[in-house]
């Protein structure tokens, strides 16, 4: 007894031959190594300060320098790991909560189904990032308590982020759920689940065996767009003070020194434009990809 | 219906009242409390501060004060039950409700042309995508909601100053005294929220479409034009509806970084620095008021969207 194929033949190809999606992988790919080996590579230092203020791009800065002197490339290269790190751990937890709690919402229906879809549907409506805030800035303080009493000092200056990826991945599960709940639903009443059923396999075995492969499809394209939302609600925070601390810079807290100085007597428009200009680029191909996805895996889905 | 709306208002105060409490506790329970300053304070003077904000018992006893189900230390009940929001802790001379009442109808102005904005603009886009499926339109409208959707407003926000206002001095910088200073920061609040809506109507638009009734509405001699905008329109329009208590939620938050780029004097910086300095009773008061506005916004849609869909029976 086996499943249908998870993924609809021709998916592969269909996406190959979309332009679009050609181009937002080879993107992504390379801000990817640009964030991961661009420092090493360049050997430059985001937080080493220089007498260069505020100087235009030039052959030494190509993305210029900011009110301490420091190299924007490095602080912009800097801010995609710390960014990318959030957005991709952060959907990664979204997609384990989100699924797990459609599966079971799905999967048992009726009353509890309905209870659990309520649920989601107030939390839809509460102001999520306005707790979200208050449970970072809470939180924090304890959790730098704790890693110096468990002498895991290292990590103190990394705890704002720690915390900012499980609780970004807290919040951004609710699509997810409500996805994977409506296609549960439609998948049980199946003839191959039934087949199943008549042949006495367990429910877990239903779940992992006949389910979750069937639901792989639609769940990589939803993680390809909450990665851009999560990396977006990170530098909401960072933008108003609240996310990764300095000296660690992320886009949203670029964005945010970018912002600030642009004005009508001298704009340094380079730390506005390049931090924005990668930032955007990223997310609009990671949003691009996960339509791309979607009508490559969703034959019947409209463009 | 009656039964339905009773219903669903028990259910959003329990909500609130969740709401409230964990609000409450979260802050309560952080370390460093809101008398807690770069310059230590005498420990008798912290105590007569905390004594004086009924901040002094166990956190029970202050949540229960807080609420006003427990007298406080003049012996009255002066609380949530009772209306009091309580002093600000850091503003001192002035109360909760002040600072609400001066900040709040700013946001709310705010949050209402944005939606509004957001509303028509995507409505209208996303209709005219899908009628024009397939062309040059519908192909630019699309990629340019991704677009709106990938750029955050913190960017789009100074751009249009920079543009706007620096380049061409059409539009004031920031601030809050006439209509013009509404003008950029609705554009740039509304901005993602057209792009979505844009796409939830086109999709459902280009569902629409191929109904039956659609092609029954041109049969019986109906222009295209009212085709569209009277019958298919209404049935098109309900997957919008069911994301405006959503949508509602996305502009409060988003207004917080709005206000803060156009200098505008709303609740989101008091909301900020409430968080900053451990202000439990404006951050209580700031979130309760959200929930509140959002929880009663979502109320009306849901009665609305009844209204609308005549094939749905909320009250089973």
């Amino acid at each position: 007894m086996s499943s249908p194929a998870a993924t609809p033949p021709g998916a592969w190809k269909r996406l190959r031959k979309n332009p679009i999606a050609i181009v937002a992988a080879i993107l992504l790919v390379t801000v990817f190594a640009f964030a991961v080996f661009g420092l090493n590579v360049f050997g430059i230092d985001p937080h080493a300060t220089s007498n260069a203020q505020y100087s235009p791009p030039n052959s030494t800065h190509p993305f210029g320098t900011d009110v301490n002197g420091r190299d924007s490339f490095a602080r912009v290269m800097e801010g995609a790991r710390i960014s990318l790190l959030v957005g991709f751990c952060g959907a990664f937890i979204a997609l384990f909560v989100g699924t797990t709690y459609g599966l079971i919402s799905g999967y048992v229906g009726g009353r509890t189904d309905a209870l659990m879809m309520r649920f989601v549907e107030i939390l839809y409506a509460i102001p999520r990032l306005i707790i979200l805030i208050l449970v970072t800035f809470i939180f924090d303080r304890h959790f730098k308590t704790w890693l110096n009493g468990i002498g895991l000092t290292g990590l103190v200056g990394y705890s704002k982020i720690i915390i900012l990826i499980v609780s970004l991945g807290l919040i951004e599960w609710l699509t997810m759920a409500r996805i994977v709940r409506g296609q549960v639903l439609a998948l049980k009443s199946q003839q191959f689940v039934l087949a199943a059923r008549a042949l006495g396999q367990s429910h877990t075995r239903i779940i992992l065996r006949h389910l979750l492969p069937n639901l792989i499809g639609i769940v990589i394209i939803y993680l390809t767009l909450t990665i851009p939302a999560v990396i977006l609600d990170e530098s909401f925070l960072s933008f108003l003070g609240l996310g990764v601390q300095a000296p660690q810079a992320s886009w949203g807290s670029l964005l945010s020194e970018g912002a600030q100085v642009i004005n009508p007597v001298k704009s340094y428009w380079w730390l506005l434009l390049f931090p924005a200009s990668v930032m955007s680029v990223t997310l609009l191909a990671l949003n691009f990809l996960g339509d791309a996805l979607r009508d490559a895996l969703d034959p019947r889905a409209k463009r | 219906m009656i039964t339905f709306i009773l219903r669903r208002f028990a259910s959003l105060l329990g909500v609130l009242f969740c709401v409230i409490t964990i609000t409450f506790f979260l802050v309560r329970i952080a370390p460093g409390g809101p008398f807690v300053k770069e310059r230590a304070i005498p420990p008798a003077i912290e105590q007569q501060l905390k004594e004086r904000f009924n901040l002094d018992g166990s956190l029970w006893e202050q949540y229960t004060t807080y609420l006003g189900v427990r007298p406080n230390a003049s012996g009255h009940y002066s609380g949530l039950l009772q209306g009091d929001l309580q002093p600000s802790l850091k503003y001192r001379d002035r109360s909760v409700r002040e600072i609400l009442a001066d900040s709040l109808p700013i946001s709310i102005t705010l949050g209402v042309v944005a939606f509004i904005i957001a509303t028509t603009a995507g409505i209208w886009l996303g209709s005219l995508a899908a009628v024009r499926h397939h062309t040059a339109i519908d192909t630019t409208a699309m990629l340019g909601a991704l677009a709106l959707i990938s750029i955050p407003t913190f960017v789009t926000g100074p751009v249009l100053i920079l543009f706007f206002a620096l380049k061409l001095g059409w539009l004031p910088v920031g601030g809050w005294v006439s209509w013009k200073n509404l003008i950029l920061p609705a554009i740039t609040l509304a901005g993602p929220y057209i792009a979505y809506i844009a796409r939830l109507m086109r999709t459902s638009m280009l569902e629409v479409l191929q109904q039956d009734f659609m092609r029954t509405a041109r049969a019986k001699g109906l222009s295209e034009t009212q085709t569209i905008y009277k019958h298919g329109l209404k049935v098109a329009i309900l997957p919008v509806v069911s994301y405006l208590g959503p949508l509602a939620a996305a502009l409060l938050t988003g207004s917080l970084v709005v206000e803060t780029i156009f200098n505008i004097p709303g609740a989101g910086p008091f909301f900020i620095n409430s968080i900053l300095n451990n202000d439990v009773f404006l951050l209580v008061g700031v979130v309760i008021v959200d929930c509140t506005i959002l929880v009663v916004f979502n109320l009306f849609v849901d009665v609305a969207y009844t209204l609308l869909d005549r094939r749905i029976k909320l009250y089973e």
